[in-house]
């Protein structure tokens, strides 16, 4: 963790955004693949708890928003290529999920952070996943009402993941790892 | 990309692109498919359109005409067709102008086949067993019973509005035609409503009107609908199938599908007007037609008539094409179809 | 020893739950019941494929294909009797004269059905087959 906080050295603040970019990169890939490990909690293609989310929301906290999106479509595009599922049904369903909840998350933390915690924003986050999922299986899959009555666990399901990785953020923020790259290195540095 | 054009650029743009997708997802056309026992079979009607309410009411409709279909044209009840078959020989009844609509058409048929579709052996079918409400039972009639109702010439005769059966053993059964017309009418009346396609399909008798709207991606892609044709001896294959482009009907009419065992031998319904007896030339005939009771007529007469004449009452007539399996198990086709595409 | 460390674990649980803004609450709370409130709805639909059985022209009951069960319907000749076992749907028995809707078999793919037409019985497998219409 000690390149996190490099921003106090004299490292290329571009470089250091893409060593971050790629660091988180890594460990998003590294928990989808992990995810990928626990059954599926609806028989669905493609439909998960939802973990990276948890990188999303560094990634956009250290960032910036343009750069945690980006991140959360590379993540789900490169990840499916290390799980085999690269232009599968899952895959769509996967990055459709990835990028509408880096986007709600990015809304989130901009517009309501003082109302809601990390943790509101990663149950925001899940939720966003999950029913952008199964709205994008409904829309190019399988049209069957059926699919809804997914919603209910999926919603309870995300509740469950979304305070988990809520509270790993807040601890995460707690010990002062979080310094934004996008705010305070860019804007000192000497090459803008 | 500074941050800031994220709130301004990129955000806009996916929030309308997000309900532009929930919208077409909204207009997406859906699909309402019910079934009902009508006629002595199982009657699937399906609709596709983007009101679900309509496409609920298309449906209640169609039920509805088959309903009246189906007890307006029975032949041993109390309707106008029943009040027929007990009148005196020689007596004209007034009939109404859709039951003279449809003897005319019946009677058509039965000069272009030379006989072998014929409506008026209801006695004939009784006598094997296969009574209006037929429940799956039959016996083999004699010879001589059979006789009395070959001898006798047991036609009908219509004049301006009005029907007479010309002889005691004249019993009109629109069981060849009334399957077809009611499906043809559904049809008819399915059009009335604001549905962009629809299948009815009564068993052996079914017909088309559109193509299935199917959603792909962001848009609908209409594609036409894929009509399986069973094997008329294993009931979990295919002969093959078809593609309905535009308004299409077919009908099959094969030794399996009513039939009867009586010392391990079957006895099945079409029977030959010429013999009296179930007709052995073929064992399936499938004829597509523009309409449902042109089909269904055919379908009829091409299984008695037998491959050879059968096809070329077949190729003779515009529109009209065939699939007959011969009792060998070879498949013939009409000229506008290719044999390759069944196999038995 | 033991009162002690409760008391810390309490202590934890409750900085914890501070961490929680009221905002986090609300929707906590909020989505909790909605999916909650869904429950009951939910039951009345079936996830897995399912036989729809019809006396009459009335569809009478939907059954999904993952019990293990007989079930037995009223038609106007007798009692049909249709078992269910492991995903697949056949009737058991039928008053009918032909019986052709029990030497049919077993059914298990979307659109396939059984018709046990004398008894005015019939059992359909929802769902989309490989084609649009089946001429029999």
């Amino acid at each position: 963790m000690a390149l996190l906080q490099s921003n106090k050295t004299t490292i290329d603040p571009r470089l250091h955004r893409l060593l971050l970019f790629v660091m988180l990169l890594a460990m998003a890939m590294g928990l989808q693949v992990l995810e990928a490990m626990i059954p599926p909690p609806v028989p669905l293609p493609g439909i998960k708890l939802g973990l990276a989310n948890l990188i999303t929301v560094l990634a956009i906290l250290m960032l910036g928003p343009v750069s945690g999106v980006l991140l959360a479509a590379t993540r789900s595009i490169l990840g499916s290529l290390l799980l085999g599922t690269f232009l599968s049904v899952g895959f769509f369903l996967s990055v459709g999920g990835a990028i509408a909840s880096a986007i709600v998350i990015a809304i989130a933390l901009k517009w309501l952070r003082p109302t809601l915690s990390l943790i509101g924003v990663s149950v925001l986050g899940a939720l966003t996943h999950n029913t952008v999922q199964l709205g994008l299986a409904w829309v190019f899959f399988i049209q069957q009402g059926v699919l809804f009555y997914y919603l209910p666990i999926l919603w309870l399901l995300a509740l469950i993941s979304g305070t988990a990785t809520g509270l790993v953020l807040q601890a995460v923020e707690q010990r002062g790892i979080l310094t934004s790259v996008s705010s305070t290195t860019m804007l000192s540095s000497p090459l803008r | 990309m500074k941050p800031g054009r994220f709130y301004k650029v990129l955000l806009p743009t996916m929030v309308v692109l997000a309900v532009v997708l929930v919208l077409v997802a909204w207009l997406r056309p859906s699909e309402v498919s019910r079934s009902q026992i009508l006629l002595g079979t199982l009657v699937e009607v399906t609709v596709f359109g983007t009101e679900d309410e309509k496409l609920n009411e298309a449906i209640e409709a169609a039920f509805d005409e088959f309903r009246r279909v189906q007890d307006a044209f029975s032949r041993s009840g109390e309707g106008e067709l029943g009040q027929l078959n007990q009148a005196d020989p020689g007596t004209f009844i007034e009939i109404s102008p859709e039951l003279f609509g449809l003897l005319q058409q019946a009677q058509e048929y039965q000069a272009l086949s030379q006989g072998a579709f014929d409506v008026s052996l209801g006695q004939l079918q009784d006598l094997w067993g296969f009574v209006e409400d037929w429940q799956g039972e039959g016996q083999v009639p004699t010879d001589e019973q059979i006789e009395t109702f070959l001898v006798q010439s047991h036609r009908f005769t219509l004049e301006d509005g009005k029907a007479a059966r010309n002889s005691l053993t004249t019993h009109v059964d629109l069981g060849g035609i009334a399957k077809g017309y009611a499906v043809d009418r559904a049809i008819e009346v399915i059009k009335t409503f604001p549905v962009e396609a629809a299948l009815v399909n009564a068993g052996g008798n079914l017909r088309s009107f559109g193509q299935v709207p199917e959603p792909f991606l962001f848009w609908v892609e209409p594609r036409p609908f894929d009509i399986a044709l069973q094997h008329p001896r294993q009931p979990r294959r295919f002969l093959g199938s078809f593609e309905f482009r535009e308004d299409r009907a077919v009908s099959t009419s094969g030794d399996y599908q009513r039939f009867f065992t009586v010392d391990g031998q079957q006895y099945h319904h079409i029977l030959d007007p010429f013999t009296g007896k179930p007709s052995s030339l073929l064992i399936s005939s499938t004829i597509l037609a523009p309409t449902a009771m042109a089909a269904d007529a055919l379908s009829t007469a091409v299984f008695v008539l037998g491959p050879e004449s059968g096809l070329e009452l077949v190729n003779s007539l515009p529109d009209i094409e065939a699939v007959l399996v011969m009792p060998s198990g070879d498949i013939l086709v009409s000229e506008g179809l290719r044999a390759e595409q069944f196999s038995f | 020893m033991r009162p002690i460390q409760q008391q810390s674990r309490m202590q934890q649980m409750i900085t914890m739950l501070k961490q929680f803004t009221w905002g986090d609450r609300f929707l906590i709370v909020f989505v909790f019941a909605v999916s909650i409130g869904f429950i009951p709805w939910l039951q009345s639909g079936d996830p897995g494929e399912a036989a729809v059985i019809q006396v009459n022209n009335e569809v009478i009951a939907t059954l999904p294909l993952e019990d293990e069960t007989q079930f037995s319907v009223q038609g106007p000749l007798g009692e049909t009797i249709i078992e269910i076992k492991s995903g697949k749907v056949r009737v058991l028995s039928d008053p009918g004269p032909q019986q052709l809707c029990v030497l049919q078999g077993w059914i298990s793919r979307a659109g396939d059905s059984l018709i046990c037409l004398p008894n005015r019985v019939v059992i359909q497998i929802p769902g989309t087959p490989s084609y649009d219409g089946l001429i029999k």
